[in-house]
């Protein structure tokens, strides 16, 4: 067994852009970048349930983005600093009030190359949940939640395919939820050459890195990985509500 | 694909949603190789097949667990088995058993299991200071318990009074190691009649008659 190691404090992407406050350095930037990067689609859901069309939620989301990347900071007395997912829709919410006539026209001549988004994919995720009653807020909040979800089974399917287990992960990786309809275990263990045991810890140990790969995305969006329960336990909440 | 427990939830991957977010819940703050992540506070107690310790886990926010090891080698099979288990109890909910965290091989072949820890001490080594109260609220949560587990297909098999904690302010009680030594004993004729006998028993000798 090893001896003790001390806890040693955790620097989550967002810990690093809030920690600049109003001092953008490169580090905060481009943490900054990131995070919109990975987290715009969201923005993008709740502006369209707000009611923009697709072309004015495109210009909103992307002069949100410009006004955000331009100003770097963060605001040091901002209450919704502690999740990123907070602060990204207050600041949107925010912005769309305040900035959207003055800003829009600058926007278009001057963001191309900005940041790159796909607004067509996000177009059909949005398409798909229309009917719904959603709320904006709601709807960001589960689109949060299911980019979370894609973004960590991406990981995980990479990594196993990065260490040469491509088989195991096509045919482990439906067993991470009790989903209906898997094949039993013994069948699929003949399939991979295993015994039926060591399948069952397989899937035990895929369930957990697929666990710490969730959290620790879900981490980067906090000031403290502390926060990370409530944070998941919210996400539950978004999308079993 | 429905989900029974998140109807209603779209799926994601060809999973629900939730059920891969409660996943996340339950999983260690960082991936860590089980034991690697623990710090050991004092032993618990020993005998020839096992060892326990009190440990502070510091991938699961350095919450006290305790660990026990067996000084035998395993198969992941068994581990398997060990895995299902725990997930059996954990689905029962029952307040007079621990959680399981963790189960796993380490790296002489030996299982290990880290569990919630419980205050509480053997009700066999407090039987001196205990109230007859207390003797039978013991005896009435370890029935109840036992119950559910059989209800459940679940046997003990290895009830006896360092198995039996009782927390010394508050005489909650907590049923250890449930299935295990059927399990790693292979003790093919444990039954819950066998439990209900060794509980008998164990009370018989705290002075409790069950009246």
């Amino acid at each position: 067994m090893s001896t003790a190691r001390h806890r040693t404090f955790t620097t989550t992407r967002w810990t690093m852009v809030a920690a600049a406050g109003g001092a953008v350095d490169a580090t905060s930037r481009v943490a900054l970048e990131d995070l919109c990067r990975l987290y715009w689609p969201p923005l993008y859901s709740y502006l369209r349930r707000q009611g923009y069309d697709r072309e004015a939620a495109q210009d909103l989301t992307q002069g949100f983005f410009a006004h955000l990347l331009a100003r770097g900071d963060v605001g040091v007395a901002d209450p919704a600093r502690g999740r990123f997912r907070s602060f990204l829709l207050t600041a949107l919410k925010r912005y769309a009030i305040n900035e959207y006539t003055r800003s829009t026209a600058a926007c278009r001549g001057g963001l191309v190359g900005a940041l790159s988004l796909d607004f067509d994919d996000a177009e059909r995720t949005h398409a798909l949940g229309v009917g719904t009653h959603d709320t904006p807020e709601r709807a960001f909040d589960r689109k949060w939640a299911t980019l979370s979800l894609a973004r960590a089974l991406a990981s995980l399917r990479a990594e196993l395919v990065g260490a040469g287990k491509s088989d195991m992960a096509h045919v482990l990786l439906p067993y991470l939820t009790e989903a209906s309809e898997l094949a039993p275990y013994q069948e699929t263990a003949m399939r991979l050459g295993m015994s039926e045991g060591a399948v069952k810890v397989a899937v035990h140990r895929l369930r957990h890195r697929f666990g710490a790969i969730l959290r620790q995305q879900v981490s980067d969006t906090l000031l403290s990985p502390d926060g990370a329960d409530d944070e998941i336990r919210e996400l539950i909440r978004a999308l079993a509500s | 694909m429905t989900c029974v427990r998140h109807p209603g939830v779209a799926a994601q991957g060809g999973h629900c949603g939730a059920c891969l977010l409660e996943i996340a819940l339950a999983a260690p703050s960082e991936d860590g190789a089980g034991l690697d992540s623990l710090e050991i506070l004092l032993p618990l107690g020993s005998t020839d097949d096992t060892v326990v310790f009190l440990a502070r886990d510091r991938w699961r926010g350095g919450r006290l667990v305790r660990l026990k090891a067996w000084r035998r080698a395993v198969s992941e099979d068994l581990l398997a088995d060990v895995l299902d288990l725990h997930q059996r109890i954990t689905a029962l909910a029952l307040p007079a058993t621990s959680s399981s965290l963790e189960a796993g091989i380490d790296a002489h072949g030996h299982l290990y299991v880290v569990s919630e820890f419980r205050q509480g001490v053997p009700i066999s080594s407090a039987a001196a200071s205990l109230t007859a109260e207390v003797v039978s609220i013991a005896a009435r949560t370890c029935s109840t318990t036992l119950e559910a587990l059989h209800g459940a297909g679940i046997v003990h098999g290895a009830v006896h009074g360092g198995n039996v904690l009782v927390h010394p302010a508050t005489s909650a009680v907590t049923l250890l190691d449930t299935g295990m030594r059927p399990l790693l004993a292979g003790v093919a004729g444990a039954s819950a009649e066998d439990d209900r006998r060794a509980l008998a028993q164990l009370m018989q000798r705290l002075g409790f008659s069950g009246a």
